[in-house]
């Protein structure tokens, strides 16, 4: 690790650490009698899926029985990119493509977003989206987050371009303050202002339609704007480091993807350590994710692979047959394997030491699926796994479920939980009866 | 954009004009559809607005009813070309940029706004470009010793920006930039502030969009020349208009229908028009899916990334070739029994190899290859990693080639092709499809189509095993307007599409859609049928065709969306 000092120390011990949220995202829907955990004698019981997870047990909340009912009862599509569409927005999508019906896209912001504008202010980044392997061919498919309505964003699959955008300019208070840095820093500025006027002026001669376009660009300028001048944070003096990437991998190779996955959670805690960002995705591959895990054993070796949304490979037409006994126990050690990388993200948010806790004590690391089961693409039963209780919210060490009650109802539940006391999040025809109850201490 | 389809109209959204112009295969799409599946459709409205059924267009745009046409930001590959022309810079810094987003099959990036990622990327791009071009001001923006810098920089900021923003500048948009310089200027000196002015032009939303303004208007308005020109140089070069189309434009002879065709005529004969051509097909045939698809090495050893990118070469050298030779395009693109090869094709073909490295336009076996639908580079792109995919393929000259729209299978449907079966051949194990009445309507279509193709492998490479069964390529083409009938191979299938009009139209359609950036809709029945018009009169000479769709008065409009948009 490359030493790192911060600029400046963020949350003096005085004021309480800032809440963080991190959306843990794998496809292609769960194995429900091997994920769903029992309780026994009032203590969490892991299923052989969640077992990875046994040392955070007591930080675990497992919600089961949730669906996607606005797609369900309103959408003209289902399966995958209908699930991707719904799963953070709460809201219905729309096909975007009259020549292409599989091209839909939500009809408004994702939790993810949302909470990055009320919680990301001070921070240099809003929001950070980091992917494994998420295929960005078809939009639909690929973007879990959403600005606003027909806006998706597409994850960034590229570590060494996450790394970029988290710490590049900035402002290193160990290093000379370099005229040369300074001049470019002005330079930018200079051109940011230009290109805000330009898109301003623009947007009044446009039509209504096309001024979402300007204003989304607008944002985006704004973002970069504030983020020049915005340095590292801490949560704790020595933890904030640029981590070393290694000698860089094939971003797209099948066999590289533990590396990168690696490599995704390393940015992703040192982006919250850091305080460059409080609010972040990991999406492990795009919606119907055909990855082979040839790493978990010789039996995926014959599973064919296509890097693209397409129907006959690897993960997801093992998905499609999980009636098939050989596919289930392969479908089960895929997420296991999920299992692992969140225990891993969840270990080193526990590393880092935080106002008498650690920052997994003032995170939610969110958990989610676009589907709930594989074989019938069933937008029923999606499995959700909260981890971390965001300081003191959640009662964790337990699993409660909420047969055929509405997903929007945590997400509503997961802005209480950030601080953000909202009812009006996600399609309002599903959010009436508000945030899920049982689930907070 | 187009109209948002409507609740009911599922799946397939709303009937494209293409559809709706021929009433016949538009009755054919709907039912179509709803032997699919829940899915209706809905009937084409009538035209209210004066029709002009000659086909021929008028400079005077009172009565034109134009659709809507989003907002299209640069593609990558537009972004590359415009600094290529710009700038001498052939390092295409927008490889790196996000994929584009196609709507109708043709990128456009309409729909999804940018990101902060993505600005990001214009702006590491353009700070990369700007101090690239800086170190090369002599050619640029030269400043003899003799002279200002100041009066230097005016000049520069002229035409650079005229060329950048594809109009000249105005008054304001002159002293903002002028300031950018003056500032820089005094800090670092002329070439420092030039640099940061092309960096700054080139983030600017007049270079990253094709900007076309309604000011509040709600009625169709023509084009600008300078509108025109640039949807020309875009739809022809897919780069950025040239001086001496900016110069037309300035001198108002942009935009009387004949006007507008003698210029696509020049750009045609440009070198340029191979881009714009190359582009069309890459996107057409879905060239791109090469790029990320990959076949089992066990089966395929010959398909190493060096042939990948050959069979790609190979069709773009085909598909110009055939445009620009003149004469009829669609035959020739359907039916040549010649194709460019290089030494590593020509094996793949069975064919002597060109003597050295490049690729030579040689004879193929004419029995077994037919166009366009026999290259390797559409077999592969229509075939998974081990098999071909009959399927796929009856799909694509569903869609592709006669403008039908398929729906997706149902979700819960497992689509993933029926195993190997040593006592089974493909047809016997595809027997399903036809025989479950949910997959039959929709198969009934596409399979009997695509196992016209089963002499083919994943890679293109002729068979006539597969499987230990002598390949059996029998097929029916059944519900096209004119093309229907039994054929064993698909050269015989190449041919009798060929001999369509239902597929010609679809041909005149699918450039109409690169060239307006969106769907067909039924504002422009009429501008589809002069070009198809034309494009017949030409005996099917593609330029002549791109010719008509420029002269056509969707293509010099922009209309508005009525009510809300999407």
């Amino acid at each position: 690790m490359l030493p790192f000092v911060p600029l400046l120390d963020a949350h003096a011990a005085s004021a309480p650490p800032p809440k963080r949220v991190v959306f843990f995202f794998t496809a292609n829907g769960t194995i429900h009698e091997s994920w769903l955990p029992k309780m026994a004698s009032g203590k969490l019981e892991l299923s052989p899926i969640l077992s990875p997870l046994e040392k955070f047990k007591s930080k675990l909340l497992v919600v089961d029985g949730l669906s996607h009912k606005v797609i369900l009862e309103k959408s003209d599509r289902s399966g995958h990119s209908a699930g991707m569409n719904t799963a953070l927005t709460g809201r219905n999508n729309q096909i975007i493509d009259p020549s292409h019906p599989l091209q839909s896209m939500a009809t408004g912001i994702s939790l993810d977003q949302y909470l990055a504008d009320r919680m990301g202010a001070g921070t240099k980044l809003p929001s950070i989206e980091c992917g494994v392997q998420a295929d960005p061919y078809i939009k639909a498919f690929a973007a879990l987050s959403y600005r606003g309505r027909l806006q998706p964003i597409l994850p960034e699959n590229s570590p060494y371009r996450v790394f970029d955008r988290l710490f590049r300019d900035v402002p290193d208070p160990s290093a000379p303050d370099s005229a040369a840095a300074r001049e470019s820093l002005a330079d930018r500025q200079r051109v940011m202002e230009a290109v805000s006027k330009d898109l301003e002026a623009l947007k009044g001669r446009l039509p209504q339609s096309d001024r979402i376009k300007m204003e989304a660009h607008i944002t985006a300028v704004r973002a970069i704007e504030h983020s020049l001048t915005t340095g590292a944070g801490a949560a704790s003096g020595n933890t904030c480091r640029k981590p070393d990437l290694g000698p860089p991998l094939d971003v797209w190779k099948n066999s590289n993807i533990p590396a990168l996955a690696r490599l995704q959670i390393d940015l992703m805690v040192m982006a919250l350590a850091c305080d460059l960002t409080r609010v972040g995705t990991i999406q492990f591959g795009q919606a119907g994710a055909s990855h082979r895990f040839t790493w978990l054993g010789k039996e995926f070796v014959g599973d064919p692979v296509l890097p693209s949304a397409c129907h006959t490979t690897g993960f997801h037409a093992l998905a499609h047959r999980e009636a098939d006994p050989v596919s289930r126990a392969k479908l089960v050690k895929i997420n296991t394997w999920y299992a692992q990388q969140l225990a891993y993200l969840l270990e080193k948010l526990a590393s880092i030491p935080e106002a008498g806790g650690s920052v997994l004590d003032h995170t939610a690391v969110v958990w989610l699926n676009e589907l709930g089961s594989g074989g019938n693409h069933s937008h029923e039963r999606t499995p959700w796994v909260i981890a971390g209780n965001a300081g003191g919210f959640f009662k964790t060490g337990q699993v409660v479920s909420f047969p055929g009650e509405p997903h929007n109802r945590l997400l509503l539940t997961l802005c209480h939980a950030m601080g953000v006391a909202t009812d009006v999040f996600g399609d309002p025809d599903y959010r009436k009866a508000g945030p899920l109850t049982g689930v907070t201490k | 954009m187009f109209a948002p389809p409507k609740r009911h109209a599922r799946r397939v959204g709303r009937p494209s004009a293409s559809n709706a112009w021929r009433t016949r295969a538009a009755g054919f799409v709907v039912l179509l559809v709803a032997g699919c599946g829940a899915a209706r459709s809905q009937p084409p409205s009538v035209r209210s607005s004066t029709a002009h059924a000659d086909g021929r267009t008028s400079a005077v745009s009172a009565e034109v009813v134009a659709a809507p046409v989003p907002l299209r930001r640069l593609t990558n590959e537009e972004y590359n070309n415009t600094i290529r022309d710009l700038l001498g810079d052939t390092s295409r810094p927008a490889d790196a940029f996000a994929p584009d987003e196609a709507i109708g099959g043709f990128e456009n990036n309409t729909v999804s706004p940018v990101t902060q990622a993505l600005v990001e990327r214009y702006m590491d791009a353009a700070e990369a470009l700007a101090a690239r071009a800086a170190l090369r001001l002599d050619k640029l923006a030269p400043c003899p010793a003799r002279e200002l810098p100041g009066a230097c920089a005016r000049n520069f900021i002229d035409a650079f920006g005229r060329l950048a923003y594809r109009r000249p500048l105005d008054e304001g948009e002159r002293r903002a930039t002028l300031a950018i310089y003056v500032e820089k200027e005094k800090q670092s000196g002329y070439a420092r502030a030039i640099q940061l002015v092309i960096a700054a032009m080139l983030q600017s939303p007049k270079f990253l969009y094709r900007l076309e303004p309604t000011d509040g208007g709600s009625k169709t308005r023509a084009l600008t020349g300078y509108e025109i020109a640039t949807r020309l140089s875009y739809f022809i070069w897919a780069s950025a208009p040239d001086t001496e189309l900016l110069d037309a434009a300035a001198a108002g002879k942009l935009t009387a229908p004949v006007a507008v065709g003698g210029a696509a005529r020049r750009l045609l004969k440009d070198p340029r028009a191979v881009d714009g051509i190359r582009s069309f097909h890459r996107q057409w045939l879905d060239l791109r899916e090469l790029d990320t698809k990959s076949k089992d090495p066990a089966l395929y050893p010959a398909f190493t990334p060096e042939l990948k990118k050959a069979i790609v070469e190979e069709t773009l050298r085909f598909s110009t070739h055939a445009v620009l030779e003149g004469g009829d395009a669609v035959a020739t693109l359907l039916t040549s029994k010649r194709t460019f090869v290089n030494a590593q094709l020509a094996k793949l073909y069975g064919v002597a190899p060109p003597p050295g490295d490049g690729f030579m336009l040689v004879d193929l076996p004419p029995r077994e290859r037919s166009g366009l639908l026999t290259q390797a580079s559409v077999m592969a792109v229509l075939s998974g990693v081990e098999e071909a995919s009959p399927i796929l393929r009856g799909k694509f000259v569903r869609e592709k080639l006669l403008c039908e729209t398929i729906p997706p299978p149902p979700v819960t449907v497992d689509t993933t092709p029926p195993r190997f079966d040593p006592k089974r051949t493909k047809k016997e194990r595809f027997a399903q499809h036809r025989t479950d009445p949910s997959c039959a309507f929709c198969h009934e279509m596409m399979d009997p189509t695509g196992f016209g193709f089963e002499h083919y492998d994943a890679v293109g490479a002729w068979r006539t095993v597969d499987e230990a069964f002598p390949v059996d390529a029998v097929g029916m083409l059944s519900g096209t307007d004119d093309a229907d009938g039994p054929f064993d191979g698909a050269v015989e299938l190449a041919a009798r599409l060929s001999a369509s009009k239902q597929v010609r139209r679809c041909i005149a359609t699918q450039w109409f859609r690169s060239a307006v950036g969106r769907v067909d809709r039924y504002e422009d029945i009429d501008s589809l049928e002069a070009a198809y018009k034309a494009f017949e009169r030409a005996g099917f000479d593609v330029r002549e065709l791109i010719v008509a769709i420029a002269m056509s008065e969707a293509f010099r409009h922009v209309g508005f969306y009525q009510g809300s948009a999407p």
